[in-house]
């Protein structure tokens, strides 16, 4: 896919009482690894979230491409080009290397058929809208039995969908440095290696927007200067927007171009790395006010 | 469920059984269906606790709405089917039948297990909210899922029906839900052998100790019997109030078939739990899981 441009206009998400993100506005251009920063509950995950359909924000839109997404299901939005990795790994732990990254290329394996159950924007939680599930039933049924009568007889179409699919696995495992791995089991990989699965496995959705939750967390130095050279290659070479949460600093302002940093659910900064690293209001943030009146370190 | 809803009234109109049998499978796969949107937002045990739940629901209804179903009576004078004119009535007949089945239906899931269908299951169960960021409809699949195990179950309903012939809701209480359940235990979950193995056991051994050839093989061993009356005897004299003896030599193997098969359920299912936690005859994918627990973790994760 090619990089897509991501718009938010005026995010806000609200648990009950509680103000997780509020006017959160940001753009960010194709093909731009972005970073996202801000100490922690600054609301970078509940951010992630909002953009993957996982909470349906409370206020504003997100574009990707000019296309409106907010409240769209998770499912839907992957199919529109955002994928994701998480924050604490969440591989599919007794599954093999290779079905990791299988079930990622889920919309792309052409079985059964697309199906519209469930693409309208107003998602889960309500009764009603549970009902409204119902009316891309037919479709979704039809197309089920479809697809499992084809996994059941195995016609040369479904036979070489799915040949194409382990091909194409086997070479996003071998472009995140696991080839080899295949059929382990994933919660059997080293730590590092559970962080590139995740990455192979969001790269098989065919994304056209990466967000990354903390690639290298818990990574030691080399490690993650071998994951900063990674995301540089997955830009280029998969033509990817990347935007990335990260807490080492030495890893956000290593490889993104822009940086947006978060405090209590507000955007208090955004700019190129050398322009944050000198902003006081994101020294104040972090170190609080007293590190700017003694003159305080630059780097956070 | 699937099981109760499949030999429905269509059986009363006296229709051919290979008629029956894919409206048996597809009015069962709708039931499940059915059944299957409202715990759509359920999740693990809670989702196993209301399929039970739905079982027994079920049940009293047709036993309980005896004008739509005739209740208890049930349906009797179920038609045998035909194979190309040639009736399948003898108990060898049938096993051939019912294991060609069984056949069937053990190579239908394996090709699933191994499609997007399965891999997008399994994804499921192991991190639903990860496996909709992957790209799956968790909703359609939830939903196939319970449909196609419905359909099974429908097929085994229709397969059971016309071979005892005679049907009613008091032939699938709840002891059947939990019976197979303790099979998928026992066998192994996720294991097609493991189940079949699992079910020769809990299904099989009991049937045994039944077979006249077993009670006279057991009469025989009056020894034990008398062994057995001694040790319990022994218990019987060190406790309070005072527990039977076993039943007259002739009669004691079925009694104990009958008796104590919970008891053996039970100790089976506790001595699997502790020995063999992945099952007696684990997938391949669960031994590689019990396998690598033994060797070191992987590197410690620092804290984030």
């Amino acid at each position: 896919m090619t990089a897509a441009e991501l718009v938010v206009d005026g995010l806000g998400m609200q648990f009950e009482g509680l103000t997780a993100l509020a006017e959160v506005s940001l753009r960010v251009p194709p093909g731009e690894i972005h970073g996202l920063i801000g100490p922690n509950g600054a609301g970078k995950t509940t951010f992630f979230n909002c953009l993957t359909g996982f909470y349906r924000p409370t206020f504003g839109a997100v574009y990707l491409t000019g296309q409106r997404i907010d409240g769209l299901p998770p499912h839907v939005i992957t199919g529109l080009g955002i994928a994701r990795t998480f924050q604490n790994i969440r591989l599919f732990a007794n599954m093999t290397v290779l079905e990791n990254v299988l079930v990622g290329q889920h919309q792309h394996i052409p079985v059964g058929g697309t199906d519209i159950l469930s693409t309208r924007r107003p998602v889960y939680p309500t009764a009603v809208e549970r009902i409204l599930i119902l009316r891309g039933f037919p479709r979704a049924a039809v197309n089920g039995v479809i697809e499992i009568a084809g996994a059941i007889a195995r016609p040369p179409k479904v036979r070489a969908a799915e040949a194409a699919a382990v091909a194409r696995g086997r070479e996003l495992l071998a472009a995140v440095g696991l080839r080899g791995r295949e059929n382990d089991l994933a919660r059997n990989l080293p730590y590092g290696d559970q962080r590139r699965l995740e990455i192979a496995r969001a790269l098989a959705t065919s994304p056209s927007l990466l967000l990354l939750d903390e690639p290298t967390a818990g990574m030691n130095p080399q490690e993650a200067t071998a994951m900063v050279g990674l995301i540089r290659r997955i830009r280029d070479e998969f033509d990817t927007t990347i935007i990335l949460i990260e807490h080492q600093m030495r890893v956000v302002m290593g490889v993104c171009e822009n940086i947006t940093v978060l405090d209590y659910g507000r955007k208090i900064a955004e700019g190129p790395p050398a322009a944050i690293q000198r902003n006081p209001t994101v020294i104040e943030a972090y170190l609080g006010t007293r590190a700017i009146q003694g003159g305080g370190h630059a780097a956070p | 469920m699937g099981l109760l809803t499949s030999p429905g009234s269509p059986i009363d109109a006296g229709l051919n059984f290979w008629l029956i049998l894919p409206l048996g499978i597809l009015i069962a796969s709708g039931v499940g269906l059915l059944l299957g949107l409202p715990v759509l937002p359920l999740r693990g045990d809670y989702l196993a606790i209301v399929t039970l739940g739905f079982g027994e629901i079920i049940r009293l209804f047709l036993i309980n709405r005896d004008d739509l179903t005739r209740g208890s009576q049930g349906l009797s004078a179920i038609p045998r089917p035909d194979l190309f004119g040639f009736r399948i009535d003898s108990f060898t007949e049938w096993f051939y039948f019912v294991v060609a089945a069984a056949v069937i239906v053990g190579f239908c899931t394996s090709r699933l297990r191994d499609s997007r269908i399965g891999r997008a299951w399994e994804a499921i169960r192991e991190d639903e909210d990860v496996a909709a960021a992957m790209g799956v409809n968790t909703t359609k699949y939830k939903l196939l899922a319970f449909a196609s195990g419905a359909a099974i179950g429908g097929l085994g309903g229709v397969i059971y029906a016309a071979f005892i012939g005679f049907i009613s809701p008091a032939a699938f209480s709840l002891q059947v839900s939990i019976d197979v359940l303790a099979i998928v235990i026992i066998g192994g979950m996720g294991s097609t052998p493991g189940v079949i193995l699992g079910s020769l056991i809990l299904i099989g051994v009991p049937r045994i100790l039944q077979f006249r050839e077993t009670s006279d093989f057991l009469a025989n061993l009056g020894w034990l019997r008398d062994g057995l009356n001694g040790l319990i005897g022994a218990v019987d004299a060190v406790t309070p109030g005072s527990i039977g003896r076993l039943p007259p030599a002739e009669t004691w193997g079925a009694q104990i078939a009958d008796d104590t098969r919970f008891i053996i359920f039970g100790a089976l299912l506790v001595i699997v739990m502790v020995l063999r936690p992945s099952g007696l005859w684990p997938s391949s994918r669960r031994r590689l899981e019990f396998a690598h627990d033994d060797t070191p973790a992987p590197a410690p994760v620092a804290a984030p």
